[in-house]
């Protein structure tokens, strides 16, 4: 199945407790957030605990070797732009977690090798390794000598699954994945190699910049916003649009948060970020119950039939009745539909006999 | 004398002061959280009591970079309790910073001008 809608997306990530996939642009600031956004998440799984601080380690050592080659980037004859990509996912008590990153074709060779050989070392060559490379100064200046790359193997404890992809004569994708299991059998099923080319091939024809899959609590979807806020910070866009965006995607995800069916007590969903010439396309979605489709349906079919005036009008009404009633009048979709520059387009798809994915996109 | 009421800005909620012998008050940051209602409500129960006996002059300073929607409910309910500041014959004002750049926020402050009864004045800051 291709990744085309929210809703491929959504099923492609059906079991999944977290996914994120990022291929914006990248900085070292984004870093700590990411890395906030997985322990949230990964709090809820129990078997994983005991693997928390070796997935932060290998996590931002991934999401770094990407800030540290993830300024080359190509266009591909149809305009869209090929670049780095960052992902990660767990399901049961697996997490995988991929880099890619383009990297010159004349550098694929030696690395090719490097990784081979680090591959054929058990845990204590792996580490005489490291500690000669560290001691001989005129190696570890030169970083190309992978320490990096011999540090993940050994705190992963996993062999380094990798990939080279050819794009053009001059570049070409690396792919660089791990595979933790929180229990001893190891679920062969997801491969970070190959999930993370899905991804890649699925959101860039699109201009995807972010897909997040996951627990939408306050603190897990809110290090994932302020990182999207990072992010827009270094693009050329009006800040008009960012901040309009940015606050889009607050009440898009608080949606989710407060309506979504909750799955093992877990309010969860799916966001994506998209970038079409100077706009930024914003789609959500989630679970409800049948029951609440036709007062959801009334409610998006009011705002989406008024005039940027009458929402205006609308919203200030709304504002008045402040009597504390415990909803905000719909002020969340109005707003939405007055930041919109087109009208706001929804859908409902059957997901099983009770309940539907509920899927919305805001263009700014 | 009413007691200050001061709480340190997080990522997602404002900076509050509200101090009735200093003369100070004041709301800045962001007001992003989800149940804000649970974040405003001893906000609005200081100001219930302080309106009852407020000071001869109250001008109150908003300063927000981002607040969501259910939020501007809250701001709008701090808009009305002060509203009846007027009916003690004292004064009461609203000051809606925004950054001059800031043409989301002077845009939303513009909104709760036209819905209040009080003076509120917008002022873009450099």
């Amino acid at each position: 199945m291709a990744l085309e809608t929210l809703y491929n997306f959504y099923q492609k990530l059906r079991d999944d407790n977290l996914c994120f996939v990022y291929r914006g642009d990248f900085s070292d600031d984004m870093t700590e957030k990411i890395l906030s956004m997985s322990e949230y998440n990964l709090d809820n799984v129990k078997e994983l605990h005991k693997l928390k601080r070796k997935i932060s380690f290998l996590m931002a050592e991934s999401f770094q070797n990407i800030v540290r080659h993830g300024d080359q980037q190509t266009t591909s004859g149809s305009g869209t732009n090929t670049t780095g990509l960052f992902f990660t996912r767990n399901i049961g008590s697996v997490v995988c977690i991929t880099s890619v990153n383009l990297i010159d074709n004349d550098q694929v060779e030696d690395l090719h090798e490097k990784l081979i050989s680090i591959n054929q070392l058990d845990q204590d060559e792996l580490k005489k390794l490291y500690m000669e490379i560290l001691s001989n100064e005129e190696l570890s200046s030169k970083g190309g000598a992978g320490l990096g790359l011999i540090e993940m193997a050994r705190r992963s404890g996993q062999k380094l699954e990798f990939d080279f992809e050819k794009i053009d004569d001059f570049n070409t994708l690396f792919y660089l994945g791990i595979k933790l299991e929180g229990k001893d059998t190891l679920n062969t099923k997801h491969t970070p190699i190959e999930d993370a080319k899905e991804f890649q091939n699925g959101m860039t024809p699109k201009n995807l910049l972010m897909c997040y899959k996951g627990d939408f609590s306050q603190d897990s979807i809110m290090s994932v916003l302020k990182m999207m806020e990072e992010s827009m910070q270094q693009q050329a866009e009006k800040s008009t649009t960012k901040k309009r965006t940015f606050m889009a995607m607050v009440e898009l995800s608080q949606n989710i948060s407060t309506h979504s069916k909750q799955k093992n007590s877990i309010h969860e969903g799916i966001i994506t970020i998209g970038k079409s010439n100077n706009s930024y396309i914003i789609s959500a979605g989630n679970v409800i119950d049948n029951k609440e489709i036709p007062s959801l349906t009334q409610q998006l079919d009011h705002v989406i039939q008024l005039s940027k005036d009458e929402l205006r009008e609308l919203y200030k009404k709304n504002l008045r009745e402040s009597s504390h009633n415990g909803n905000s009048g719909g002020l969340g979709l109005i707003n939405l539909a007055r930041d919109s520059s087109e009208k706001l387009k929804y859908e409902f798809t059957a997901f099983d006999e009770n309940t539907s994915f509920y899927s919305i996109n805001v263009i700014i | 004398m009413l007691d200050d009421f001061r709480l340190e800005a997080t990522d997602i909620c404002p900076k509050v002061v509200l101090s009735q012998q200093t003369n100070v008050f004041e709301i800045s940051g962001n007001c992003l959280h989800e149940d804000p209602m649970y974040f405003f409500k001893p906000v609005i129960e200081w100001l219930n009591e302080y309106v009852k006996s407020p000071n001869s002059n109250t001008e109150f300073n908003f300063f927000l970079e981002y607040f969501n929607s259910s939020s501007a409910k809250e701001i709008a309910e701090i808009l009305f309790t002060l509203e009846k500041i007027t009916a003690t014959g004292n004064k009461v004002k609203v000051n809606w910073h925004h950054l001059v750049e800031d043409d989301v926020m002077e845009e939303r402050g513009n909104e709760f001008l036209e819905i209040s009864n009080i003076p509120f004045e917008l002022k873009s800051v450099n």
